[in-house]
């Protein structure tokens, strides 16, 4: 039996736009980039995909991309298509804001009502918010065990066996499938798609799904917290340069400096 | 009771984070608990330094209680939140934390607040501020006053010089319910990366080096440089981890360690804001880097612009000499 593997991905603003082509979007209480430019998948919901299509070659899978935002984010769907996922299923982001509570009921509803699973594969955290609390919400919706930080897995007999990258060391984790898991990018560089896949992924279908066939009415949505401003920080200071006509002069210079400070 | 501190109680550092949690509680409001699990009481031995510095304490045990697993953890926390009814629900975050936070937050259906850095009162409101897109900007937050609400607060960002003494705390004891079937996930014990390593949070100089280095030797030299240092160590940026030049234990920054030494060396690292929310506490910047555009020079005290493959071994030779 091949594994039922689900991958939820984020698009979000490219987090390497340097900061002077962002905006405050006060309508929406985010960021947003001042030329709209196209959003970007969230670069550890790519390693997430990796992770899915190691599994597939592995063991043998059915991959299904599941994703909750706009329509422009249709686009950036084909990606994990042609990186070898078989399909993707689009959640119409309702147009009031929703917090995470709301986005991991959509979600969780979508996975339960319509896919059968055995793998739920998420990213460590969204490079927007960086809240990393998504995949936790929908493991406990969807009352089945969730490992963090994971950069190795293997399944054995429907037990998962995965690494966690942790800040000091690595730590092995097991657990029975069904099972969520949130992906690091310790796991590895995503693959490029080959042509074939562009090719295939351009012929593939995107299922659409709205919250009112989930059940849920936009004009039921509340949320519990209120973004009520956001503030670019500016850290700039003044940084003091150290003249480099020659290295040794400068290396000269850096060291009576950091003398003079009695750093050294 | 308003307000309830979670004590990650397995953090070797656990006296000194969760005093900073408890001089925030003290600002916003003095009748608040602390509540500490465990095994048993006597394996909490550690945290004495906790014991007249709050009103109240809640010391929740059980013998099932394997602090390895993160399911019991959430179910022990849920049965103490279940017991007091707290407003508001303090952690410190970190790895554990973080992910306790939202499992709770979800499996309670109420609203979670991570890593805020600043607590303000505004109009008799409470508002959370906590950095957003990697630290370059920040998002105040409040909630609506009637759910229960879960804050992580960012580790060092409070200080903890509101601390008050309590000499005659209550204590409550709550009795566990656990079952082992609610550890659905078996943890094995963590396997440090270097355990002879100075851990990079208590050195006073770091040598961090980027993709600038262009390869792992680079990192031989810097090892050099942090040796002559006073108590210095290595790290790297995600970029030079991620090439595979050096293990991912020496990361710094927002998914990496955060670090305050006296003396920080960036060295071939640009400076995005993400490696910066790991080392913007240094006390001195110094960045050496051969773009002077580089962003690195908006964020540090000294700037060299310059190959650093030039500089640092004629560097070395300078302090070992001055020295
Ligand atoms: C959600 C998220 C989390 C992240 N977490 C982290 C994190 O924890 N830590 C982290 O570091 N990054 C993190 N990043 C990545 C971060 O955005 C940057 O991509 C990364 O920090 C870049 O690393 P770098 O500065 O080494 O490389 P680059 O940006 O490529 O910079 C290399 C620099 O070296 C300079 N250089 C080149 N040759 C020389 C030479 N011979 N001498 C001197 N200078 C030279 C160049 O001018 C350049 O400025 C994260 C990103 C995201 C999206
Ligand atoms: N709108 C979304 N659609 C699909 N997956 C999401 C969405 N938001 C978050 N996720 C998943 O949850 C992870 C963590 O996101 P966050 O909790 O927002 O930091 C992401 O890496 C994704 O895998």
């Amino acid at each position: 039996m091949p594994l039922n593997i689900i991958v939820c991905i984020k698009q979000l603003i490219d987090p390497e736009t340097p900061i002077e082509n962002l905006t405050i979007d006060t309508h929406s209480k985010d960021i947003d980039t001042i030329d709209h430019k196209e959003l970007i998948t969230n670069g550890f919901d790519l390693n997430a995909v990796e992770a899915a299509l190691y599994l597939k070659d592995k063991y043998g899978a059915k991959v299904t991309i599941i994703s909750l935002g706009t329509m422009e984010s249709q686009n950036s769907l084909k990606r994990p298509l042609a990186m070898g996922a078989d399909e993707a299923i689009l959640i119409n982001k309702p147009n009031t804001p929703i917090d995470s509570a709301t986005t991991a009921l959509l979600l969780s509803k979508t996975i339960s009502l319509h896919i059968p699973f055995d793998l739920i594969l998420c990213g460590r955290q969204a490079s927007d918010w960086d809240n990393a609390e998504i995949p936790f919400r929908i493991a406990e919706n969807l009352n089945i065990s969730c490992i963090s930080l994971v950069s190795k897995i293997e399944i054995n007999e429907s037990k998962l066996i995965a690494t966690r990258a942790l800040p000091n060391g690595l730590q092995k984790a097991k657990t029975n499938l069904p099972g969520l898991i949130t992906i690091t990018n310790e796991f590895g560089e995503p693959r490029y798609p080959s042509l074939r896949g562009i090719m295939s992924a351009n012929k593939k279908n995107i299922k659409q799904i709205t919250p009112t066939f989930l059940g849920i009415n936009e004009s039921d949505i509340t949320t519990k917290t209120e973004t009520i401003r956001i503030n670019f920080q500016t850290r700039k200071k003044n940084c003091e340069f150290i003249q480099n006509e020659n290295n040794e002069y400068a290396a000269q210079a850096l060291t009576e400096k950091l003398k003079n400070l009695n750093l050294i | 009771m308003n307000i309830l501190i979670l004590v990650n109680t397995t953090d070797p550092e656990a006296n000194s984070t969760t005093r900073e949690a408890i001089s925030v509680a003290n600002k916003i409001d003095n009748q608040y608990s602390i509540a500490l699990i465990s095994k048993s009481e006597e394996t909490l031995s550690h945290l004495q330094e906790l014991n007249d510095i709050c009103p109240n304490k809640i010391i929740a045990t059980n013998p099932l209680l394997n602090t390895q697993s993160l399911d019991l953890w959430v179910e022990s926390f849920k049965q103490v939140i279940k017991e007091t009814n707290p407003k508001i629900i303090l952690m410190v975050a970190d790895v554990l934390t973080r992910e306790i936070s939202a499992r709770l937050a979800a499996q309670l259906n109420i609203p979670l607040i991570q890593e805020s850095s600043e607590i303000k009162i505004e109009n008799n409101s409470l508002k959370f501020i906590r950095p957003i897109f990697g630290g370059i900007a920040s998002a105040t937050i409040q909630s609506d006053g009637i759910s229960p609400l879960i804050v992580t607060l960012q580790k060092g960002a409070f200080g903890s010089s509101n601390i008050q003494k309590y000499p005659n705390p209550t204590t409550r004891y709550i009795q566990l319910e656990l079952k082992t079937e609610m550890e659905k996930v078996k943890y094995e014990k963590l396997s440090p990366t270097s355990p002879s390593r100075l851990p990079m949070e208590k050195a006073s100089s770091i040598v961090c080096g980027g993709r600038g280095l262009g390869g792992p030797e680079g990192f031989d030299l810097l090892s050099q440089l942090a040796n002559i240092l006073d108590n210095g160590t290595i790290g790297a940026s995600r970029a030079a981890c991620d090439a595979g030049w050096i293990d991912h234990s020496y990361q710094i920054g927002l998914t990496g360690r955060t670090v305050s030494p006296k003396l920080y060396f960036a060295i071939g690292i640009s400076g995005a804001s993400q490696h910066m929310s790991g080392c913007t506490k240094s006390q001195t910047i110094v960045a050496i880097n051969t773009d002077p555009s580089a962003l690195i020079f908006n964020e540090a005290d000294i700037g060299l612009i310059g190959d650093w493959e030039k500089i640092i071994p004629i560097l070395i030779e300078k302090i070992k000499t001055t020295k």
